[in-house]
């Protein structure tokens, strides 16, 4: 990969005023969210700079095993990873990842504390996982790309005093105003096992006060909050979609644009499309806000991380363009053209919160955010809990008696793992 | 086939001369092949075996831990399930598959108007990319927007959802198999039918067998190697299946519809448990090899 | 008494009615393809579901080739899996043909069985070995790459398969013809291959089915649109919150237009081969 070779191929742009500097590949996988970074931002970027860019997508799944086969056998054939948070312990631990700290760069106090904190590996606060020193320094392995997570879409039809404020305010409009024989349903959520049903009961089981794990990693999931969290939840089913168990975020996100939803939380690649006419029948209908309160009041943290792979063949290139795009000129030029942005200034700026009104309610949601829990060994926790979750919402019951299945598989999972669990 | 040539070779046992390097005739047709086909999956096969025998924690190296993941396999319930629900899925949908398929191999071996478009049209199923079949079937299954739960309503007046009920969701997925691959099954037969000499079945028919009988005891014995290699092939990838449920299913409801090789990927890459993914791989292939072994055996000599 | 005329007639209809069954059966997804890859977004999930989209529109269609790079992989799998198939048919037809004819002692029957293992194991279990020896050679990324993987994958189905329809072929058509002065070569082109055809058509259609659609190799051995085919670009339209539907049909569609034409001009061949006349 020459920087000179590919120079004379390069056809970037027309007008690259400096000599070629080379090109970064990105690996990726596929969302509506980095649309906007796909398609106008990096023809800029390589205007500005003369780096071509070549953009690698791939369906979520096979993009990660594509990035965990590139990462250990060292392939070099992505300079920058787009991740989702939660797989900052697995690259970051593995070693998979450059130490952005180490190539110079400087984070400023503009980042959104939540979302740059996710770049860390070691976590900054909270617990380390076993075989990781708890004295160890967090080291900074990447930056927040979009900061995405899950927020409060509702009805301003509906709810016309404005959002509702608590949980019970949700299940009483639903109450009222559901009628299932016209599709009108009060709340929606993701029943699909695994991951998409434990993100639909994650703000809920916070919201009550539970938690997935307490002190040493003892499983805390069907405690009391977190059966109450999960009733709760199972409550809301009489008012939802006959088909929940098997929708993932595509039904949905669906259900709510064809305006047969009252409220939902979603992700924030939802946003932009409820004043699309071509997605949606519900245009201007859809108001934004944190979820409710309960106990407590949470969202769900969720964001696109991007971090430099230790294989790079163009590492220079590509903390430029990490530079570059946290550069406050260019957030606020992303955020002013529908983009979700990570520094606040950007967030706070009128021009983008006109043109998006769902800034503000973004903004709120990283300071009350939560993420997944930091260990790489989430996902096997999350299918186990997400498998007995699925099983109470088939049988609408049985709430406990689940929790605490799950809690005993995992507690065993965790065990054989290394975990302290008391 | 000029018969004015010259007697150049003994009549008898043409097929196999008597030269020496003739011999190697057969072995050299067949080599390219076998060694071929061995190197890509042979070599990495033992790469397979030795991840298998190893456990992976986060940034350590892989520790060497002998049989130990096969032996924690032993008391997995989670994939002794998949292993009985692969198999109820394989069996299932293999000898559907393998009745249609030849019902509409015979319905369709003699002449018949439009016949090429109606062949062409049926074996379309199979030309779609499995995963957007998936995607497909996921709509017309859906409960709310799905055509087929629109028409149960229509008539029932009660909506159904397939995929989120735990006993149906299993035959939904086998009835998406059976709608892509029949036309393999039928395919196949239909060739294997048409390739059949004329012969003895003029001879059966001028001695006056009915066509039940001429099917039974002439076409199905003569089309056996043929429905032989059908079914093998058929059910070996029916044991390997992934796209759909992926897409369809994820595996749920609850476990209903966990197949194996499901087990293996995210054991392997959602969980990053390389080792044990390894040797659940390994197991199954086992489980395959035997499956396979078993059913030529028992057709040995007759194929 | 039901005359003969009459039963004829019966049995046509119900030829007829189990045969329009049958492809109603296989072409109603097929249709709701087409249908949805026609709508917009929001007429996907509109219920009750619509037969014809009331606002058809072709711009899934332009998204896929514009935004999507629809036509490297059209062009990458056409590419890669022609010359695979096209490989693995001649040099899988000569094994078949041999595993037919002189698989008499028992070693040549255990070589016989070893060809078929590659297909038994699950590609999960080979994908990382396999890219590691692949980048060895590198060969990632190439369509070469993918074309030696491809064909390898292939070699044991063809020899399975044709072995079985030249089983089918009685040795005595062979013996005949070389009887009256014949090589085997010849007597292998004219007479078992033309027999054989019908099977040479069904292996190169499955053949061809079967690998265009492989995604998983695909995807770990390939990453750019340089290489990548056409079931990886389908795929990548599964977002990390949702799936593009309208355009996943049509990438669904696009997909299938080759295969489809390919049968359609093949399948005249599935016809009974011309039959050898009086033999014996």
């Amino acid at each position: 990969m020459a920087g000179g070779a590919v120079g004379a191929l390069s056809h970037c742009g027309g007008n690259a005023t400096s000599n070629n500097r080379g090109q970064i590949t990105f690996g990726s996988y596929a969302d509506p969210a980095l649309d906007i970074l796909k398609e106008v931002f990096l023809p800029e970027f390589e205007r500005d700079t003369g780096i071509r860019t070549e953009w690698v997508e791939a369906d979520f799944s096979g993009w990660f095993q594509k990035a965990l086969n590139d990462g250990q056998t060292r392939a070099g054939a992505f300079d920058i990873y787009v991740m989702d948070d939660l797989w900052v312990p697995r690259f970051a631990g593995a070693s998979y990842l450059a130490n952005i700290d180490e190539l110079g760069f400087q984070a400023d106090q503009d980042f959104v504390p939540a979302a740059l904190d996710l770049g860390f590996w070691p976590p900054k606060t909270g617990l380390r996982q076993p075989g990781i020193d708890p004295k160890a320094r967090s080291v900074l392995y990447a930056l927040p790309l979009i900061s995405d997570l899950q927020l409060l879409f509702y009805r301003n039809d509906i709810y016309s005093q404005g959002s509702p404020k608590t949980w019970g305010e949700i299940l009483q409009v639903a109450r009222e105003r559901s009628d299932p024989a016209r599709r009108q349903y009060g709340w929606v959520t993701r029943g699909v096992k695994g991951n998409p049903i434990v993100n639909s009961y994650f703000v809920l089981l916070h919201a009550f006060g539970g938690e997935m794990f307490g002190e040493s990693w003892k499983v805390v999931f069907n405690s009391l909050q977190a059966v109450e969290a999960l009733e709760f939840y199972l409550s809301l089913l009489a008012y939802e979609p006959p088909g929940v168990a098997e929708f993932d975020s595509d039904q949905e996100g669906a259900t709510l644009l064809q305006g047969n939803a009252f409220a939902a939380t979603m992700w924030t690649g939802w946003c932009g499309q409820t004043d699309d006419p071509a997605r949606s029948r519900v245009v201007n209908k859809i108001n934004f806000d944190v979820p409710p309160k309960q106990v407590k009041q949470v969202a769900k943290l969720g964001l696109f991380m991007a971090g430099i792979a230790a294989s790079a063949p163009n590492k220079a290139g590509a903390q430029e363009f990490l530079k570059w795009f946290s550069s406050p000129s260019v957030q606020l030029r992303f955020a002013r053209n529908g983009g979700i942005p990570f520094k606040l200034s950007a967030f706070q700026d009128e021009e983008a919160r006109k043109k998006s009104r769902w800034l503000d309610a973004i903004l709120k949601c990283l300071a009350c955010g939560v993420p997944s829990p930091r260990t790489s060994d989430w996902s096997k926790v999350e299918d186990i809990l997400g498998t007995e979750l699925n099983r109470a919402l088939l049988e609408r019951g049985k709430a406990k008696q689940h929790l605490d299945a799950a809690a005993a598989e995992a507690t065993a999972f965790l065990k054989g793992a290394g975990y302290p669990s008391g | 086939m000029d018969s004015s040539l010259e007697l150049k070779r003994p009549p008898e046992a043409p097929l196999l001369r008597r030269h020496r390097w003739a011999r190697l005739l057969p072995v050299a047709l067949v080599a390219p092949t076998a060694l071929f086909a061995l190197a890509i999956t042979v070599l990495p096969l033992g790469y397979s075996v030795v991840t298998s025998l190893q456990e992976f924690r986060l940034g350590q190296p892989p520790a060497f831990v002998g049989l130990q993941n096969y032996q924690n396999l032993l008391h997995d319930v989670n994939f002794k399930n998949s292993l009985g629900t692969t198999l109820v899925f394989t069996i299932t949908a293999t000898a559907a598959e393998f009745v249609l398929g030849l019902m509409l191999a015979m319905l369709l071996k003699d002449e018949f108007p439009f016949q090429g478009i109606i062949r062409s049209s049926l074996i379309v199923p199979m030309a779609i990319a499995p995963v957007v079949v998936g995607i497909i079937w996921r709509l017309l299954y859906n409960a709310d927007v799905g055509l087929f739960s629109f028409a149960v309503q229509t008539v029932t007046g009660k909506s159904i959802s397939v995929l989120s009920s735990a006993t149906l969701a299993l035959p939904a997925l086998i009835v998406v198999d059976i709608w892509e691959w029949t036309p393999f099954m039928f395919l196949l037969l239909l060739a294997g039918i048409q390739s059949l000499p004329q012969e003895p079945f003029e001879a059966a028919r001028m001695d006056g067998a009915g066509p039940w009988n001429i099917f039974v005891h002439l076409t199905l014995p003569m089309l056996r190697p043929v429905i032989v290699v059908a079914l093998m092939i058929r059910a070996l990838d029916a044991f390997t299946v992934f796209d759909q449920v992926f897409v369809l299913t994820q595996g749920g409801p609850g476990t209903a519809t966990e197949v194996a090789t499901l087990m293996i990927y995210k054991t392997a890459f959602r969980f990053s448990q390389f080792g044990y993914g390894a040797s659940m791989a390994i197991t199954l292939l086992i489980l395959v090899m035997v499956f396979s072994a078993a059913v030529t055996r028992a057709f040995r000599g007759t194929v | 008494m039901p005359s003969f005329r009459a039963r004829q007639r019966l049995w046509l209809l119900a030829r007829v009615a189990m045969i329009s069954l049958a492809l109603i059966i296989a072409l109603l997804p097929v249709y709701w393809m087409v249908n949805t890859s026609l709508k917009t977004q929001v007429e996907v999930f509109t219920a009750p579901p619509t037969l014809w989209p009331q606002n058809p529109t072709l711009e899934n269609y332009v998204s896929l080739f514009v935004r999507r790079r629809m036509g490297s992989y059209l062009l990458n799998s056409i590419i890669i899996v022609g010359t695979a198939v096209f490989l693995s048919l001649v040099i899988g037809s000569l094994a078949g043909y041999s595993m037919a004819r002189f698989a008499k002692d028992q070693a040549q029957q255990k070589l016989n069985m070893w060809v078929l293992v590659p297909r038994m194991i699950p590609p999960v279990a080979l994908v990382v070995p396999l890219f590691l020896i692949l980048q060895h050679l590198g060969l990632i990324n190439k369509q070469l790459g993918l074309i030696l993987v491809y064909t390898a994958f292939n070699l044991p189905f063809v020899a399975w398969m044709m072995r079985s329809f030249f089983k089918e072929i009685p040795i005595d058509l062979e013996e005949a013809t070389m009887v009256d002065g014949a090589s085997r070569l010849r007597s292998f082109w004219d007479v078992v291959l033309p027999l054989a055809a019908p099977g040479l058509v069904a292996t190169s259609i499955f053949s061809l089915l079967i690998t265009f659609n492989e995604f998983f190799f695909a995807l770990i051995l390939t990453s750019t649109p340089a290489a990548a085919t056409l079931p990886v670009g389908t795929a990548a339209l599964i977002g990390k919150t949702q799936t593009l539907y309208g355009e996943m049909a049509a990438a669904g569609v696009v997909a299938s237009v080759p295969l489809v034409i390919f049968a359609l001009l093949v399948q005249r061949h599935l016809v009974r081969g011309l039959t050898m006349g009086a033999v014996k």
